[in-house]
């Protein structure tokens, strides 16, 4: 329990706790001491300071935000984050401007994380044996708690300095963390090689030739947000060919993408291994081919042969990927290529973790490794971090006797069936903490509000109590700090300190022995991978990631069997159809989606659905419980049943059926749409300037700014984080299922997402992001009644939401179907809005929940149903600068939208036209760049596209290769 | 239509060998006998059918909009299709009373009424849907330009405004019209009224008319440039409801052929109301002498004809398409025939085109069962055209990402069936308290009325 | 005086033509003649002059016009000027149809209501009300009256007058 203090003259702002914007302006305004004494009668909390970000004033100023450098760990990656918060409340998140792994930017579940802080549904105060526990009754039962060799400990990850500080106290119980993301196969695979736990880093620099077998290395796989970056800024100079069994973020990227099932992809990566190493290794090198076996049949000559050619004329410039999903074996072969080709120490580094303290195995052997500590130690104790265990050990009860369980969890989960004791615990925005990244860079968590319930507990809080440590996470944080010759005041203002790199790992020798690799020959196979928005399901009750289209199936709100056309054609099977499919442990029954690049014998499934916590979000979509996050099953049978469902996708699948009229359509405009073109296409490209006149003389914006946009569609990898972003920013609400599945989604930007198929088994994904493009002969504006909908001198296409009636014309009139309108009150009909306490005449009956209510951008204006909206072009971001340079002459070049700044990729850039290098300019007058409908209406949009660059990686002659 | 012709001649258009009091006495008969079972009847069922339509408009605005089918794509559902089939249908009246009055088409006499109160009570159905589907509905007096504190004022360059101004001076000048012409018969009602209550209440809307013709000049004045005015009125609005299509950018809706388009629909589905409505009517009330075959075969030419304009117009369209060269223009008009609505436009090209065709036949546009049947398919016809025109062109447009299907919900459904409930109320209390046949008018064109009939005393009865 | 003037009834339009005409010719000025339906010629043999409801409907489209064009131009153009798809401000031609809307309507109201200011109506409670055989005149009846105001009128010539020129059923109109 602590209370927080800000170094200014509200000075008690986050001590009060406001529970609701109104309330917050009306504690400022009556004299925060006050409500200050009121606050802690009882308790007298230690005045703990926390430091807004260098760069920013450092006095609260009501209605200006102020911005905190915080941490947390995302996606099991350290990220330094900024923080926005509105009279101490945060009501963004976004990536620390200079930490090096993310270089500001984020990921949707950064953005979404704002959302998990104020989640309603969060568990508030403590239980024992399901009644009411206050947080000393707790903190004696953990006290009085033995840390010898019958407790187990179960952590979420290795990345809390503090927590590892504390694990030193408790070394004979057994600790252990369970990571399902984690690439477990690759881990291990450099374990075999070097001895030690770590992962691969890739330079992309230096990179020309990517042979990727299923890595989702620009999506789940990813190493952390600046590798995308990294991948982008080269990618120009990087030939990338992905072999794939069905379609991810990744091979929206590829130069070419060649379907191969995942047992053919395991012959295939035996069969180049044999030829490379057997032609260029040592003989250490092929000591690894001893065991290895190759089915040749399965092996197409013609597809492998230009491979190895590319690889070998790149030697020490190509990067050979093996997916997660891969056993050891495979990833253990490509490390080995990719040592043979000098490619190792080149564009591959194999980077040892941080954290030595624990033992950091792969989730599968962690699992295992639990199992047999319960099968030969008496546990009394369990004590989970917020990690799930009946969810990834099926016979859990069995498994855990009559052991005592501690369940540190947010919200009600499977091991709550299990737990004696539930201990509810914090948000990282309420926590303080030390992180330590793979990077080996420390980064500073300081909470930017009050814990939201006074109860809630932190891991490290939990574990102070457990090893009965004096000192306060607080103090502990000081502690740490100090051998690290850095004041903590700095650190709070600055957000990190950049570590040292941490030293390459060597391979020296021939790897520790596999077992011998069979062919598998799986008629069908089932391929599981994290969802990209659940994850392992940790996001479950997130609505803000639940209603964001998968960027693959586009479905929201749950998940389907991805399924290939022929196959669904062969069993008479249409999207939506419910089918139940047998896997060794398994029976999985949900509905398929029909989907034009997925392998004839592969089925794939996201991880990370189905009854996960028991709150209002959580329960949509198929469970894939009992299986790995990461995966390949054969499958035993599959049967259609006669249920059907509507699956919510907010994009319709028509590309699927060749001979389909919505086939034809799209497959006309498509060339239109995207522009995909070779260079030699448009270096020869004659400018072509369509002089599209108007019958009358147009609008000449004299504005001091003219607004513009530019997006990248070579660097989109289709990744909606600019949708969360957007969502955050704007106080964008969720529809839910239903009416997803009617189509009624409100977000601002959309990631369109267009097949181009040769035939069924050569498709390419491709993304292209649509916002409004503040078309500067806006059609929708000519048709609205009321002049709700008109323009402003800076070329921005502007939204008068109170003189909006909702004629929902301009929607119609629109090309670019951006505009959203609220068919209903969204944020009444969200399920976890409350009954409003006091009605009056034109009030409705329900209203946000007060967390929620806090989570409002307080710059945005909340739209009532009946009203259209759209993007703005965050036109509360461009008065606020526009502003700042008036009263401080600060210059307007800082200024950016949302989803510009989130753009993991640097795909969107946002500025003013008239306003030289900026780098919009250079958008503006590339080669690659479009307008999206101009030559057909003459809409003039402000946002551009730079199109695609088409390249071909071989010619498709054959030839034999000796 | 009627020129001078051996055939029309011999067919007068009132037959039987009636006095004007017998003229007057047909027509006030069903306003002073008791009601009869039927029509109460009706009129309850009517009533509870409007009170559905009352009950679906409450849930919408305190619900919100969500309540139908709408979605991003198809922002325009079932209610802009009500609006122009309703519309549509109110274009008969006034152009039969209208363009037919200019023309001196005497045989309008005995229909003009009737079609100009069904006009009425189209309309009075149209505007309710316009008024309804916009989101926030306590706010639409935005679109009328009132001095408000934000000192804006709608916009004049948008084709819904347009339509407001349209649509409301359409239903001002027809009931004006159907005012005017109606005071003469209030009259006569008033002076035959036997209760103090139906005197007053007739006597109030007669104004005073005495029948004096020193006001008669005035009157007939009035009433000739009325119909010089309403002419182009009826030929303005249809073009103008159009325009909320014809001026938005979207393949299917941008072409300049809709006005005319648009008009030969309207008037193909009004007299085809009309139609339907009559011929119940005329057995009904045993006027059989006063709507003689000789009119309903007049107004199936006129569906024959403009049906076949709208045949045209849509083989005119798909040609367009092709023709254009324009990709999206073309998938447009495949989709719509081929495409998921494809149902509906088959029901709306069977319907509108195939149907009107029998009326070449000179047997088949005589008899009542077939014109009946007719009559009602083009009605269907023509609500899907309006389906198909709003709803195919918007759920498929220029990016294909944005496509989706649009399904109407029952609160959809309900709201359509309940705004019959309302037209028909209406339409049962019309036939009930107010002359349905202009009194004044026919009697104007018996022959009986003409001065010069004294004169040579060979001919009875009204003759053209 | 003590009556407001004679009425007599006809057989039918004919005939009320013919006593029209007759007590046109005798000088008469303040009489009407009233039938159940407009009779064709009867405005000669009354000696009506033209109507003047044209000249109202004109004013009526003449403010409709005007005035459409300037609340368009003068809201959309001048007092709240909006850039809307980057079209002109004044953009006559998106004006035509709401301009061409109001000339309709106004000269509508001022055709229908400047024909009530003429013809004073409503006027529920007029003197020739007074008779109860002038219901007639609204089913099948043709009457002529004759005002006591006229200055040929004279209560007994009057009356005899009308019974010679073949008037039926006259009687005195009480005020």
């Amino acid at each position: 329990m602590s209370s927080i203090d800000n170094k200014s003259e509200f000075k008690t702002t986050l001590f009060s706790s406001p529970k609701t914007r109104r309330e917050a302006m009306k504690s400022l305004s009556t004299g925060m001491t006050v409500a200050a004494l009121s606050g802690c009668v009882s308790i007298r909390k230690p005045k703990q300071i926390i430091k807004t970000y260098t760069h920013e004033s450092t006095t609260t100023v009501p209605g200006l935000p102020n911005y905190y450098a915080t941490s947390a760990v995302i996606n099991n990656r350290v990220n330094s984050l900024l923080a926005t918060t509105y009279e101490g409340r945060p009501t963004k998140l976004d990536g620390h401007p200079d930490y090096p792994e993310n270089n500001g930017r984020s990921s949707a579940h950064i953005q979404a994380e704002i959302q998990q802080l104020y989640d309603p549904d969060r568990l508030k105060t403590h239980t024992l044996n399901g009644d009411y526990a206050n947080v000393l009754t707790i903190k004696n039962v953990l006290g009085n708690i033995s840390l010898d060799d019958s407790t187990l400990l179960v952590l979420p990850n290795h990345h809390s300095m503090v927590i590892e500080s504390l694990l030193k106290s408790v070394k004979k119980s057994h600790v252990f963390i369970v990571d399902p993301l984690m690439n477990g196969n690759q881990n291990n695979a450099i374990y075999h090689f070097t001895g030690q736990r770590g992962f691969l880093h890739y330079n992309f620099k230096k990179t020309k030739f990517i042979l990727n077998f299923e890595s989702d290395f620009l999506g789940l796989e990813s190493e952390n947000i600046a590798s995308l970056q990294s991948y982008m800024t080269h990618q120009s100079d990087i030939m990338h060919v992905s072999v794939s069994s069905h379609l991810s973020m990744t091979d929206s990227k590829a130069d070419r993408i060649i379907n191969q099932s995942p047992s053919h992809q395991r012959e295939f990566i035996k069969a180049l291994a044999h030829r490379v190493i057997t032609q260029y290794g040592t003989e250490i090198d092929k000591a690894i081919l001893k065991t290895i076996n190759v089915d040749t049949t399965m092996v197409d000559t013609n597809q492998l042969n230009p491979l190895v050619d590319s690889l070998l004329s790149h030697k020490s410039a190509a990067i050979v990927m093996v997916g997660a999903a891969f056993e050891s074996v495979y990833h253990a072969l490509a490390l080995a290529i990719n040592t043979v080709l000098k490619n190792n120490g080149s564009t591959v580094h194999i980077k040892p973790y941080s954290d030595s303290s624990a033992t950091i195995q792969p989730f599968n052997d962690t699992i295992d490794a639990i199992r047999t500590v319960f099968q030969t130690n008496r546990i009394k104790t369990v004590i989970s971090f917020g990690v799930d265990l009946p969810r990834f050990m099926p016979n859990f009860s069995d498994v855990v006797g009559n052991a005592l369980i501690i369940n540190v969890c947010n919200y009600r989960n499977a091991l709550s069936a299990f737990s004696a004791i539930h201990i509810a615990g914090t948000h990282f925005l309420e926590e303080w903490g030390l992180l330590k990244s793979d990077h080996n860079h420390i980064c500073i968590q300081q909470p930017v509000i009050e814990p939201l319930y006074p109860d809630v507990l932190s891991h490290a809080d939990v574990l102070t109590a457990l090893v009965g440590s004096s000192f306060t996470v607080y103090q502990q944080v000081q502690t740490l700090l100090k051998s690290y010759n850095q004041s903590f005041d700095q650190l709070k203002s600055k957000g990190f300190i950049v570590g040292k790199s941490l030293a390459s790992l060597r391979i020296n020798k021939a790897p520790i022995a596999f077992s011998a690799s069979e062919t598998i020959r799986n008629d069908l196979t089932l391929t599981v991978s994290p969802s990209y928005y659940m994850l392992d399901g940790r996001y479950a009750n997130n609505a803000w990631l639940h209603e964001t289209p998968d960027p693959i199936t586009k479905l929201t709100w749950g998940n389907a069997f991805i399924i290939n056309t022929d196959f669904a054609k062969k069993n008479h099977l249409v999207t939506g159809d419910v089918v139940t499919i047998d896997v060794a442990d398994a029976r999985l029954k949900g509905p398929v989606i029909i989907l034009p690049g997925q392998n004839r014998a592969t089925i794939s499934i996201n991880y990370g659905y189905g009854a996960i916590y028991q709150t209002t979000f959580s329960g949509y979509g198929i469970s894939t419980d009992g299986l790995d996050p990461y995966g390949h099953y054969p499958i035993q049978s599959v049967s259609k049943t006669n249920e059907h469902v509507t699956l919510a996708d907010t994009q319709m699948n028509h590309g699927l059926d060749e001979e389909s009229l919505a086939a034809s359509g799209i497959k006309d405009r498509i060339k239109n749409i995207l522009h995909i073109k070779t260079i030699a296409e448009l270096d020869h490209a004659h400018h072509d300037d369509h002089h599209i006149h108007s019958l009358f003389k147009e609008q000449v914006y004299t504005g001091e700014h003219q607004w513009g946009m530019s997006i990248d569609l070579n660097a989109c990898i289709g990744c909606h984080t600019c949708a969360v972003a957007c969502q955050a920013e704007n106080n964008i609400p969720i529809v839910g299922k239903d009416e997803v599945i009617k189509g009624r989604e409100m977000s601002w930007i959309r990631i369109d997402r267009y097949f181009i198929e040769n035939d069924h088994n050569d498709v390419t994904i491709n993304y292209m992001p649509v916002a409004c493009v503040h078309c500067e002969n806006a059609p929708c504006e000519q048709v609205c009644p009321v002049n709700a909908t008109v323009h402003d001198d800076e070329g921005l296409n502007v939204m008068t939401y109170n003189r909006c009636i909702g004629t929902r014309y301009c929607a119609n009139n629109c090309p670019y179907k951006v505009r959203r309108f609220n068919f209903f009150d969204w944020h009444q009909k969200n399920p976890q809005s409350v009954e409003k306490k006091r009605i009056h005449l034109f009030d409705y009956f329900r209203e946000p929940s007060a967390p929620t209510q806090k989570q409002f951008n307080p710059e945005v204006t909340i739209r009532m149903r009946g009203v259209m909206e759209k993007c703005t072009y965050c036109i509360q971001r461009i008065s606020h600068a526009k502003l700042q340079k008036k009263l401080h002459g600060t210059p307007i070049d800082g200024l950016q939208t949302a989803c510009q700044q989130s753009c993991p990729t640097n795909a969107i850039v946002f500025g003013d036209i008239n306003q030289k290098n900026h780098p919009l300019q250079a958008a503006r007058s590339s080669k690659r760049r479009y307008d999206l409908l101009q030559n057909e209406l003459n809409t003039k949009p402000r946002t551009v596209y730079l199109a695609k660059i088409k390249r071909s990686v071989w010619k498709e002659t054959p030839h034999e290769h000796h | 239509m009627n020129t001078i012709n051996e055939q029309i001649h011999r067919v007068p258009l009132v037959l039987g060998d009636k006095s004007f009091k017998d003229v007057t006495d047909a027509i006030a008969r069903p306003a002073e006998a008791k009601a009869p079972k039927w029509w109460v009847v009706g009129v309850l069922f009517s009533a509870s059918v409007a009170c559905i339509l009352f009950a679906m408009i409450g849930y919408l605005i305190w619900d919100g909009v969500g309540v139908w089918g709408l979605n991003n794509p198809v922002g325009w559902g079932f209610a802009i299709v009500n609006f122009v089939f309703w519309v549509g249908i109110g274009h008969a009246g006034t152009l039969i009373s209208a363009i037919l009055f200019l023309f001196k088409q005497k045989w309008r006499t005995s229909i003009n009424r009737f079609a100009e109160a069904m006009t009425i009570f189209a309309v009075i159905c149209a505007g309710i849907f316009p008024g309804i589907h916009v989101g926030r509905i306590w706010l639409a007096y935005y679109l009328f330009p009132i001095p408000n504190s934000m000192a804006m004022w709608p916009n004049f360059k948008s084709a819904l405004l347009w339509d407001v101004f349209a649509v409301s001076t359409y239903f001002t000048v027809s009931l004006l019209f159907w005012y005017v012409g109606l005071i003469p018969d209030l009259a006569t009602f008033r002076d035959r009224a036997k209760t103090r209550v139906k005197r007053l209440a007739y006597g109030f809307f007669a104004l005073g008319w005495s029948g004096s013709s020193r006001q008669w000049i005035n009157y007939e004045k009035a009433y000739l440039i009325l119909a010089a005015i309403a002419t182009p009125l009826v030929l303005s609005v249809h073009s103008i409801v159009s325009f909320d299509f014809a001026t938005s950018n979207l393949p299917g809706w941008h072409t300049t052929i809709f006005p005319p388009y648009f008009v030969a629909g309207a008037i193909f589905s009004g007299f085809a109301m009309v139609l339907t409505l009559l011929i119940i009517a005329r057995k009904i009330f045993n006027l059989e002498d006063l709507v003689t075959i000789r009119h309903l075969e007049n107004m199936n030419k006129f569906i024959l004809a403009t049906g076949t304009m709208v045949g045209y117009a849509y083989a005119m369209e798909f040609f367009m398409a092709w023709y254009s060269g324009n990709q999206y223009e073309a998938f447009a008009f495949v989709n719509r025939a081929f495409g998921p609505y494809a149902w509906a436009y088959w029901i709306m090209i069977s319907c509108n085109v195939i149907s009107p065709q029998f009326f070449w036949f000179r047997s088949l546009r005589t008899s009542i069962p077939v014109m009946f049947i007719i009559s009602i398919f083009v009605n269907i016809g023509m609500w899907f055209e309006r389906f198909v025109i709003t709803v195919t062109s918007l759920h498929r447009d220029f990016l294909p990402s944005s496509w989706d299907y649009y399904t109407p919900t029952w609160v959809d459904i309900m709201t359509f069936v309940g705004s019959f409930g309302l037209f028909f109320s209406l339409f049962l209390l019309f036939l009930k308290f107010l002359p349905i046949i202009s009194i004044a008018e026919v009697k104007g064109v018996m022959a009986i009325a003409d001065p010069h009939h004294y004169e040579s005393h060979t001919k009875k009865g009204g003759q053209l | 005086m003590s009556i407001f003037g004679y009425l007599c009834e006809v057989d039918n339009p004919k005939d009320l033509l013919d006593l029209s005409k007759k007590v046109y010719h005798a000088g008469y000025i303040k009489f009407d003649t009233y039938t159940p339906f407009p009779v064709h010629g009867i405005d000669k043999a009354m000696g009506i002059p033209l109507s003047r409801v044209p000249y109202l409907s004109l004013i009526g489209c003449l403010i409709g016009l005007t005035g459409a064009i300037a609340l368009q131009v003068w809201t959309n153009g001048f007092d709240y000027p909006i850039a809307l798809s980057g079209k002109p401000f004044v953009a006559l031609p998106a004006f035509v149809p709401v301009t061409f809307e109001l000339t309709i309507l106004f000269t509508a109201f001022f055709t229908v209501f400047g024909m009530f200011a003429i013809n004073k109506l409503p006027q529920w409670n007029q003197p020739i009300f007074n008779n109860e055989s002038i219901k007639k005149a609204t089913c099948s009846g043709f009457f002529l009256a004759i005002s006591s105001d006229d200055k040929n009128f004279d209560i007994e010539k009057t009356k005899l007058f009308l019974e010679r020129s073949g008037g039926k059923n006259i009687e005195a109109i009480n005020h």
